[in-house]
């Protein structure tokens, strides 16, 4: 052996710290062989570029490992994988609306899976990845496989929000700015947070009525409710909607095909008139939206893109085999993609060029071109991954 | 339908009193209903919605999937036509047991499935078993009518350990708690 540098002598010096072994000098080094030739190079750590639209974050809760999440950074121009995050029980995530930061909405116990239990937001530098803070939630998280809009940011980077089912039905409110915990928001009966304008957000409730909430500058908060506008018992709207947040326009789609258009940017939101988006000869060939994540807007062109399966009433969470693109002010449709795999999960960026992401059950990243409906590419990665999330949508 | 809802009313009732007996929020699922739907509305499981739809949702689910009675280690056993993620009965439990180690959650949501040997529709529990980090064994997704989280009592992507002594999902079970 003498006369060699054996891998593990040089393991364990590195293992013992850093800062003594960047110190030591080639003369320190005396097991060194006569012929060696220390090189010094020094580790750097890598910076996300600036935010750019396509870049898309995936959230996976990692169900054969419940306690952990993980959210990978894709750089979908390049179809590279920029970063992994770490993440708890049951995860979400939301970005502000500067892409700054990057919130994660998060669940530890202390022992593992076992001990005290903390809830808490974690507030991340969007480009380095550095942890800026924790903001402890007292009144927890509702736990669940996770869809957007159980967490979220206002789009003018006010508030970030996050719900609770405890068995209350809550909205936690936190400062973005200061990163303090506002209080509670009871929204009795209802579920989801669809921010709106200043100090307000709407929800969906269970007697599908449309429920708006507002505070003011003392957290002292009022909840109007509006509608019932669908139809809660035979044909409900899927929690995932295509949601255009800088405009405040929520595209409630339903589990048979309709979509009912509600601006949440107005003091008092405009329930709009629904429509749907099959055809006869559509219904006649049991299309209908399904999957998990299954819709996305995109804001220029005011294009509403929809995960879509064949298949009966009662197989909502269905992968799809095709998005359907409808121009939003037409309400017709204006493309059909046909997906090389099936898909659960789709976003588009919201660039000139946009790219549509789809999340397949594979699982992989399948990445098309929007304008001719052509692959872009396909990056496997992950084992459960569920939600999408792009700067600026 | 009448009928239904009276089995369903009494069964959610006393689902509330046993749990107010066994666990340590004693009024966890009293409140639950009350907070969740409003004091003055019932909730309304698939039973209900029986009479209003075409064909029953689990009635649908059983004939496309070819329900069977016999393996409940296979994703198209009868009771899993609502249950979602890994299944107890590969993991060392059965579709009303629990793994060793784990606990049962004292709430649940109520499913209606069809048992192809009767012809008779059930009422089943999904509750989840709790305590340990998930079983990733046998992963089923059944939605016969599963609905939005806005309406937790019929949905299946909520971790049902609500009431029990961890909130960390196990596996997801299936027990038979009544007849309609």
């Amino acid at each position: 052996m003498k006369g060699t540098l054996p891998a593990t002598a040089v393991a364990c010096a590195m293992a013992w710290g850093g800062s003594a072994f960047a110190a030591q000098s080639l003369e320190e080094m005396k097991d060194l062989p006569p012929a060696a030739k220390l090189m010094g190079e020094q580790h750097t750590i890598a910076k996300l570029p600036a935010p750019h639209p396509k870049r898309v974050f995936v959230l996976e809760p990692l169900f054969p490992a419940i306690v952990a999440s993980k959210i990978w950074v894709i750089e979908g121009d390049k179809q590279e994988l920029g970063a992994v995050m770490s993440a708890g029980y049951c995860a979400n995530m939301a970005l502000a609306p500067d892409q700054s930061e990057i919130y994660v909405f998060d669940t530890y116990w202390d022992k593992g899976f076992r001990g005290r239990r903390s809830d808490f937001i974690t507030t991340y530098d969007s480009q380095d990845l550095t942890i800026k803070s924790d903001t402890d939630l007292p009144k927890g998280r509702f736990l669940v496989v996770p869809k957007k809009q159980n967490a979220d940011a206002s789009p003018d980077g006010k508030w970030l929000f996050s719900y609770n089912l405890a068995p209350a039905t809550t909205v936690s409110v936190i400062d973005a700015k200061t990163k303090k915990y506002a209080g509670e928001v009871e929204i009795a009966g209802c579920g989801l947070i669809f921010p709106g304008r200043g100090n307000r957000f709407s929800s969906v409730c269970s007697d599908g009525t449309l429920a708006t909430a507002q505070w003011d500058d003392k957290f002292k908060s009022t909840v109007t409710r509006q509608g019932p506008f669908f139809d809660s018992e035979n044909d409900p709207v899927f929690e995932h909607a295509g949601f255009d947040r800088r405009q405040g326009k929520v595209h409630f789609i339903t589990y048979d095909g309709n979509v009912i258009p509600v601006d949440i940017a107005q003091d008092k939101p405009a329930i709009g008139t629904k429509w749907s988006l099959l055809g006869a000869e559509d219904a006649k060939e049991e299309w209908r939206p399904g999957g998990w994540q299954l819709a996305a807007v995109h804001r220029a062109t005011q294009r509403l893109f929809v995960l879509m399966h064949k298949g009966p009433k009662w197989t909502h969470k269905q992968a799809g085999e095709e998005v359907w693109v409808f121009d939003l002010n037409s309400r017709k449709r204006v493309q059909r993609i046909e997906l090389k795999e099936h898909a659960t999960t789709i976003a588009v960026s919201q660039d000139a060029d946009p790219y549509l992401f789809t999340q397949t059950e594979k699982p992989s990243l399948i990445t098309y071109n929007v304008q001719d409906g052509k692959e872009v590419g396909e990056m496997s990665f992950g084992i459960t991954p569920f939600l999408m999330f792009v700067g600026d949508e | 339908m009448f009928r239904a809802l009276e089995v369903v009313d009494k069964l959610f009732e006393r689902l509330s009193r046993r749990t107010a007996q066994q666990v340590s929020r004693r009024n966890f699922l009293a409140s639950f209903g009350a907070a969740l739907v409003g004091a003055s509305v019932l909730p309304v499981l698939p039973v209900a919605r029986k009479a209003q739809a075409a064909e029953d949702p689990g009635m649908a689910w059983a004939k496309r999937v070819g329900a069977q009675t016999t393996d409940p280690k296979a994703c198209n056993y009868w009771r899993y036509c609502s249950s979602d993620g890994y299944l107890c009965s590969c993991c060392g439990g059965g579709p009303a047991t629990c793994p060793p180690g784990s606990s049962p959650s004292p709430t649940s949501w109520v499913g209606s499935c069809l048992n192809p040997d009767d012809g008779k529709l059930y009422l089943i529990a999904y509750r989840d078993c709790c305590g340990k980090d998930a079983c990733p064994q046998c992963n089923c997704l059944g939605t016969a009518g599963e609905m939005p989280a806005y309406r937790p009592q019929l949905n299946n992507d909520i971790i049902w350990c609500f009431g029990g002594s961890s909130m960390i999902y196990h596996c997801s079970s299936a027990a038979i708690v009544g007849q309609v």
